[in-house]
């Protein structure tokens, strides 16, 4: 089946990410190395604080009110190599490669590149990453867990105004209940969790929708945060199996997009595919 | 709640809603308790681990026992064994955290000969051995008067917890 499209897409940002075994040899010097592989396509790099390990756990941890949260040093070095424009980056870490696309200043909806054409970039960015390592003695990647992640800022239109009327852009947060009560709503923000399975009915991810009110900080305007995000195992430790698992996870995520939204806003964003 | 292992850092066009989470919110009468606990390998690096909310007496004593273990050098066996890593530790740390409950007996802790640790119950007629040497890979082994059930886990701790329940009865 087809999936439905958006011409006008509220979209901001999509990050594919394969975690992986922690590399033992990827150091500081391994990375510079690395980034002369990438740097004709991606001039820049920005070093950032390290992402600790994320898992998927089934069933979910019972809520007995104690969280932990784990935090190793020395901290191993995130590393971003960004395109010019900032538009494009590569983040790799001595457990991670992240893919990330991100709309810059002055793009429209037209200059997302579809996810096709960035399934193909990780793929080839992956696959340098995973040469390198090969050739270099840095050792091999066996993905443990995969990452994929679309953000929207939802921005008001003729649909809605302010953040209280979210239902106009969510219809499932139904306000006729909250419209009981005597006093009038403001805002909101949602979690919702949906578990993922495999051929043989077994847990392998979770889609978490996220949606937050938010303000463009230039003009103060309302936004919404919409956040859909697929996070699971992989069926093997491959970047095919992280492919695979992404092109399912895609379907999923525009799936719930398109089954979260309203029809109304959905004519705003000029669907196709209907 | 949802702990982002991609997204980069925000644009700078947006001011998020500075919201508390749900687990954040602390009713006045509550009282929140945060502990952090430090563990320390013989390489200079360590783990740091937070707790938020009152930790079983089982957890800070499994912590100890990590921590005896993180500080075995290589060979500590005699026979070659590689040194505990902190892979292992963290590996084993967050399947505590999230398989555990408050009233589930204390562990044993063990090294393995491979670098990686081992929790270890043997009561009431059932032994349950669960073994990490690298983060979601977990070797589960597990035998009571029924019979005997061995699995590689990847996070997947469906079948895991009747068993781990059958400990505290």
């Amino acid at each position: 089946m087809k999936l439905p499209e958006f011409e006008n897409h509220p979209l901001n940002e999509v990050a594919m990410a394969v975690q992986f075994a922690p590399l033992q040899h990827l150091h500081t010097p391994r990375l510079g190395a690395l980034w002369q592989l990438f740097r004709s396509r991606f001039p820049s790099v920005e070093e950032h604080p390290p992402l600790e390990p994320q898992f998927e756990v089934f069933p979910s941890p019972p809520t007995s009110g104690v969280n932990v949260r784990l935090e190793t040093h020395p901290p191993r070095p995130r590393v971003w190599f960004l395109t010019t424009d900032g538009a494009q980056l590569v983040q790799i870490q001595n457990d991670r490669f992240i893919r990330n696309w991100r709309r810059s200043e002055g793009m429209t909806a037209a200059s997302y590149p579809r996810y096709s054409k960035l399934r193909e970039e990780f793929e080839k960015d992956a696959g340098l990453f995973a040469d390198f390592l090969a050739r270099d003695g840095g050792g091999e990647p066996k993905i443990n867990q995969c990452e994929l992640t679309y953000i929207n800022q939802v921005a008001p239109c003729a649909v809605w105004k302010t953040h209280a009327e979210f239902s106009r852009v969510f219809p499932w947060v139904t306000n006729k209940q909250i419209a009981t009560l005597p006093m009038e709503s403001e805002d909101g923000q949602f979690l919702l969790r949906f578990i993922l399975r495999d051929a043989a009915n077994a847990p392998v991810g979770r889609l978490a929708v996220v949606v937050q009110p938010a303000f463009a900080r230039d003009t103060g305007e309302p936004r919404f945060i919409f956040r859909l995000t697929v996070r699971g195992a992989p069926s093997g430790v491959s970047i095919d199996s992280a492919l695979k698992f992404f092109d399912a996870g895609h379907a999923m995520i525009v799936k719930a997009f398109d089954a979260l939204t309203s029809a109304e806003m959905h004519a705003a964003w000029r669907k196709k595919n209907a | 709640m949802l702990d982002q292992m991609s997204a980069t850092a925000p644009r700078m066009l947006l001011t998020e809603c500075n919201y508390p989470s749900s687990e954040g919110v602390t009713a006045f009468s509550e009282a929140s308790r945060s502990t952090t606990v430090t563990l320390r390998d013989n390489t200079g690096g360590s783990i740091d681990v937070h707790v938020t909310g009152e930790a079983p007496q089982w957890f800070v004593a499994m912590l100890e026992d990590i921590q005896k273990a993180l500080v075995l050098r290589a060979n500590w066996d005699g026979y070659g064994a590689i040194a505990v890593t902190k892979e292992a530790a963290r590996s084993i740390i967050m399947l505590a955290a999230n398989l555990m409950r408050p009233n589930t007996p204390r562990p044993s802790v063990v090294p393995t000969n491979r670098g990686g640790l081992q929790l270890e119950w043997h009561q009431g007629g059932v032994d349950l051995e669960i073994r990490s040497s690298m983060p979601g890979v977990y070797e589960a082994f597990y035998c009571d008067a029924d019979g005997e059930w061995e699995r590689t886990l990847f996070f997947n701790f469906t079948e895991l917890t009747p068993k781990l329940a059958k400990l505290v009865h």
